[in-house]
């Protein structure tokens, strides 16, 4: 079993060219993604859940 | 939170300009705000106790004197955290709070990168740089000179990352200043760790006193709008809060705890969020420092005591 900070390092690999994914995170238990769309978004990652918080992007105030 | 009308009828009382009910945690009280000390006396002999929804607080009084209407977005003398500034080639944001720096201790202001230097447009400012308030949006002039850029952190495009937006300027000598002090918040006491779920506030050039609550505390985001409004740079080991709390001209402000220990410096945001770099690594990388302040606690007290008494009879005991 991975751990979460391998699973989140994964997540960083595969999620980086998505022009919709702005932004990722993890808790103990789960990998957060920030995204404008789910699309092309796996629901796991190394066997952790991935949890999609809809978004626009972000950008200096 | 509205204050309930019960305590807004003392502001008819001579000499009481302002009333609140804070929410910074610890015992509660209502701050009386009065004009003078013989107000601030009157105050504790007369309503030492107000009943707010039928329970008793002690009151606080504090002189304050009258207040006048102060937009964040006026030149502002002192100079404190909470209030409008900018390179001399930007629009407007937000001073953050008055830092030291950590060798020679002299007072900075600290703010973002984006607002004390100018890497919107595809240059970074110059060490030197003359700093204005209010910011040149808000009709800065170079008869408003406050500070000079110091030192930066130079924002790094893909695939190079970042851990801050952050700079620092050198007031310039002469100007009256107020330390580790925010509008609408006051002094900060330290620094410390966000948490998710405390709540967290800031006082910024736009939407002034707000508050939000911690929703991550370690996020690799990427941000728009460094060098051209297009292209993004990514930031890691960031703050989110649950809610978009700041707004454009809030850059630059930071979040504070409600024991208003700072523990981010918010620089950017999405329609359902605002973000913030972790302090600690702000304060690292630009070699500065907001020291703690102890306050001592009534529980305290007898601690406080004993460890004095033993010293004062040494002292006497000797001479």
């Amino acid at each position: 079993m991975a751990t979460i900070l391998e699973a989140f390092n994964e997540a960083r690999r595969i999620l980086s060219g998505r022009p919709n994914v702005q932004g990722i995170s993890y808790t103990s238990d789960r990998i957060i993604v920030y995204a404008i769309s789910a699309e092309g978004i796996p629901t796991s990652i190394l066997g952790f859940p991935v949890e999609i918080i809809i978004t626009g992007p972000f950008r200096i105030y | 939170m509205p204050v309930p009308p019960e305590l807004k009828k003392k502001l008819e009382q001579e000499g009481i300009v302002g009333v609140s009910d804070p929410e910074f945690g610890g015992e509660r009280v209502i701050r009386v705000y009065v004009e003078t000390e013989e107000d601030a006396k009157r105050v504790l002999m007369e309503m030492p106790e107000v009943k707010v929804a039928g329970v008793s607080v002690k009151t606080e009084p504090i002189v304050s004197g009258r207040f006048y209407a102060l937009a964040r977005t006026e030149k502002i003398r002192p100079i404190v955290g909470g209030i409008s500034t900018g390179n001399y080639r930007i629009t407007a944001g937000t001073l953050g709070l008055i830092v030291r720096d950590k060798t020679t201790k002299k007072p900075l202001i600290l703010s973002n990168n984006h607002v004390l230097t100018q890497v919107i447009n595809g240059i970074e400012g110059e060490i030197g740089d003359p700093i204005l308030q209010p910011g040149p949006y808000d009709g800065g002039t170079e008869n408003d000179i406050v500070a000079k850029l110091l030192r930066f952190v130079t924002i790094k495009l893909p695939p190079e990352t970042n851990l801050v937006d952050a700079a620092v300027a050198e007031i310039v000598e002469g100007l009256d200043f107020k330390e580790f002090e925010i509008m609408d918040i006051g002094k900060v006491t330290g620094i410390a760790e966000a948490r998710e779920g405390e709540r967290v506030f800031k006082s910024g050039r736009t939407t002034g006193l707000t508050q939000s609550t911690i929703f991550d505390t370690r996020a690799t985001i990427k941000v728009y709008g460094y060098y051209s409004p297009d292209s993004y740079a990514i930031f890691e080991d960031q703050l989110i809060s649950s809610t978009p709390f700041m707004a454009g001209g809030d850059s630059g402000s930071v979040w504070v705890n409600e024991r208003k220990e700072v523990v981010g410096l918010g620089f950017a945001g999405s329609d359902r969020f605002s973000c913030a770099n972790r302090i600690q690594n702000v304060i690292n990388l630009l070699d500065i420092e907001i020291p703690t302040v102890r306050v001592v606690t009534m529980s305290a007290l007898p601690l406080l005591a004993l460890a004095i008494i033993p010293n004062i009879y040494l002292m006497f005991k000797k001479s």
